[in-house]
């Protein structure tokens, strides 16, 4: 396994593709669950594709459009490229109808039989979404707290735990290798010690692992630091990746 | 071998990833609807009988097919006894103009319950009528838990194995539904069912409805295993609504609050002052006196006060004498009994398999005017 605190070349690909599609996806509007199926389709097809030269932004566009149906929030096709293709090229006129877009939209459509095959048919996704959102309305009545008490300059403790739970979606280390309730578990920790917030009858870091157990027995605390760490780390190198990739592309036009 | 001999810049296409449908075997057409064809095969590898249903691609402009993509994901999700399974799904090669076709591999099953009741040497007890009955419910308890609906309940669409059990199918139309918020109306499409099974809220355009919908198929299916043809074959939304005011009394806001909301009860002209006759029109070919009590319950017109399947399948019906019968020695002796068989053992012979399909369709066409067997106009 990778070390946890260092990425390499093709997750800082990843990096720049994931946040070209989350961009997109906030353009069509999709839900989070959606924008964040789209990232696992990604994910999943680019690694059985690593060692040809299939197109990245393709795939991420392609992954959009099959996360939109399979949640039931469908877009149309139309609006699916011109918002990917202007996102790519903002600097080009906007796309008509023409054999341009007709090309596109047949790439498109050949590319979602293709990712079909290679997931099998299987989109089952098991988000940490639900399982945040039950964790942490059950802490907060221990805490006596509700999750939408502002603990930050107006911002509630469910509000910060789903954007860092977003954020995890750049990076594919954090999906395929850590389960979806320790996923959960690490983010509202990583909340809870970032705000200070108390929980009653935790005095101690060793005690925490405690409230921990009871939303999931399999955690462990070398489990738990592994994700903060990867969390920590993604949060190193996705900024740095992107003001790097899009300096390179500006200097490129 | 002929690989070898092509030239390397052409390497024969490759599709990885997924089943090629070619490791089944077609061996016989077991129905035909709008949704496609449906084929009867056998596994080449383990020689097991399979089921084979072509994924209809027609909506290629928008990609894949969000239909195809949901009854996949309903199909994955949903496993129980009383619910066809899914074994997997297949593509065909590409051939030269088009793009390869993907297949639904299901458990194949020898009966489908229009089939059956359609043929008149199956006699059934009360028993058995029983067992079929719970198992539907079962089914559909199961499916509604899991806050689906299937939309298009009919004999036609369940199935029944050789050893007697019952399988609920097709669920093209099936929809995952969001439970009812108080703010916020559901949009669904009202054109589903097929017409002789809809239900009168989506024939009088309700959008925002419910497991109930399936619950009146069911009401309808109970009253056909005794009268063993669907017992309101309505001709048009307007002739089916008649046929129900006749079944089940008029329809006004005194049996059914509300109703004079739905967007098309003041378009349709509704038959006034009927009387609700369903027991005494059920009477004659139903004796059993629970059962009719449960087809009242089921066929009745207001959707909120209509049974559900939790307390149906409760119903005493099922907990009185005579005890539920096994279907399987009654199922067992008789080959495959389908609604829409064709014969096509001269597959070899393409005109005579014609002359048997012209044949076939003229027999239908005479056994039954205006078929509307087939689902209402696709979704979309």
């Amino acid at each position: 396994m990778a070390s946890l605190s260092t990425i390499t070349e093709d997750e800082k690909n990843r990096y720049v593709i994931i946040s070209y599609m989350f961009e997109c996806a906030a353009k069509l509007r999709l839900s989070i669950l959606t924008t964040a199926s789209a990232a696992v389709i990604y994910h999943k097809c680019s690694c059985y594709l690593e060692k040809s030269d299939f197109d990245q932004y393709t795939l991420a566009a392609t992954a959009l459009s099959l996360a939109s149906k399979y949640e039931e929030e469908q877009i149309k096709i139309r609006d699916l490229i011109n918002v990917t293709y202007r996102t790519l090229h903002p600097n080009q006129p906007y796309l008509r109808i023409s054999q341009e877009y007709y090309r596109l939209r047949n790439t498109l459509v050949d590319c979602e039989l293709f990712l079909i095959r290679i997931l099998g048919f299987h989109f089952q996704f098991n988000h940490p979404n639900k399982y945040l959102l039950h964790y942490v309305d059950t802490l907060s009545k221990w805490m006596t707290i509700t999750p939408s008490t502002p603990i930050k300059n107006n911002i509630n403790i469910i509000d910060i735990a789903m954007s860092i739970l977003q954020d995890t979606y750049y990076d594919f280390t954090l999906i395929k290798d850590f389960s979806p309730q320790h996923i959960a578990i690490a983010i509202i920790y990583l909340v809870i010690k970032t705000y200070g917030l108390d929980i009653p009858g935790v005095t101690t870091d060793e005690e925490h692992i405690n409230w921990m157990k009871v939303f999931s027995s399999t955690i462990t605390d070398d489990i738990l630091v592994k994700i903060i760490t990867r969390i920590n780390t993604l949060y190193k190198y996705v900024e740095r990746t992107l003001e790097h990739s899009s300096s390179a592309t500006k200097s490129h036009s | 071998m002929t690989y070898q001999n092509r030239p390397p810049e052409q390497p024969p296409l490759e599709f990885p990833y997924i089943g090629d449908v070619n490791q089944y075997e077609r061996i016989d057409k077991i129905g035909q609807g709008t949704f496609g064809e449906v084929f009867k095969a056998r596994c080449k590898k383990t020689n097991d009988f399979v089921a084979m249903k072509l994924i209809l691609m027609d909506q290629e402009k928008e990609g894949f097919p969000i239909t195809a993509l949901r009854e996949i994901k309903i199909l994955q999700e949903l496993r129980h006894d009383n619910i066809v399974r899914l074994i997997e799904v297949c593509r065909s090669a590409m051939d030269k103009s088009s793009r390869s076709k993907f297949y639904f591999i299901f458990e194949f099953c020898d009966h489908d319950l229009a089939g059956i009741l359609r043929n008149p040497n199956v006699k059934f007890s009360l028993g058995h009528i029983k067992s079929i009955m719970q198992q539907l419910l079962d089914g559909l308890y199961f499916i509604h838990k899991n806050h689906i609906i299937h939309r298009d309940i009919k004999s036609a669409n369940i199935l029944i194995t050789r050893n007697g059990v019952l399988k609920l199918a097709d669920f093209g139309l099936a929809k995952v539904i969001t439970p009812p918020k108080p703010n916020h109306q559901n949009r669904y499409t009202c054109r589903v069912v097929t017409l002789w099974y809809r239900p009168p809220e989506l024939l009088l355009g309700e959008r925002d409805y419910g497991p109930a919908i399936d619950m009146w198929g069911v009401g309808c299916i109970f009253a056909e295993m005794w009268i063993r043809s669907p017992i309101m074959q309505g001709t048009s939304e307007q002739h089916q609504l008649e046929l129900i005011s006749h079944l089940c009394g008029s329809i006004e806001p005194g049996v059914w609050p509300g109703v004079n909301k739905l967007p098309l009860y003041t378009k349709l002209k509704l038959p006034q002052s009927e009387r609700r006759k369903v027991h005494d029109r059920m009477k004659p070919y139903i004796q059993e006196p629970l059962a009719l009590d449960l087809i009242d319950k089921l066929l009745t017109l207001d959707p909120k006060q209509r049974i559900d399947a939790d307390n149906a399948v409760s119903s005493d019906f099922f907990y009185s004498e005579p005890p539920l019968a096994d279907l399987k020695p009654l199922l067992s002796k008789y080959p495959s009994m389908f609604e829409l068989k064709e014969v096509s053992r001269n597959a070899y012979n393409p005109q005579m398999q014609q002359q048997q399909q012209q044949q076939q369709q003229q027999r239908m066409k005479q056994a039954r005017p205006n078929v509307p067997n087939l689902p209402s106009e696709p979704i979309y």
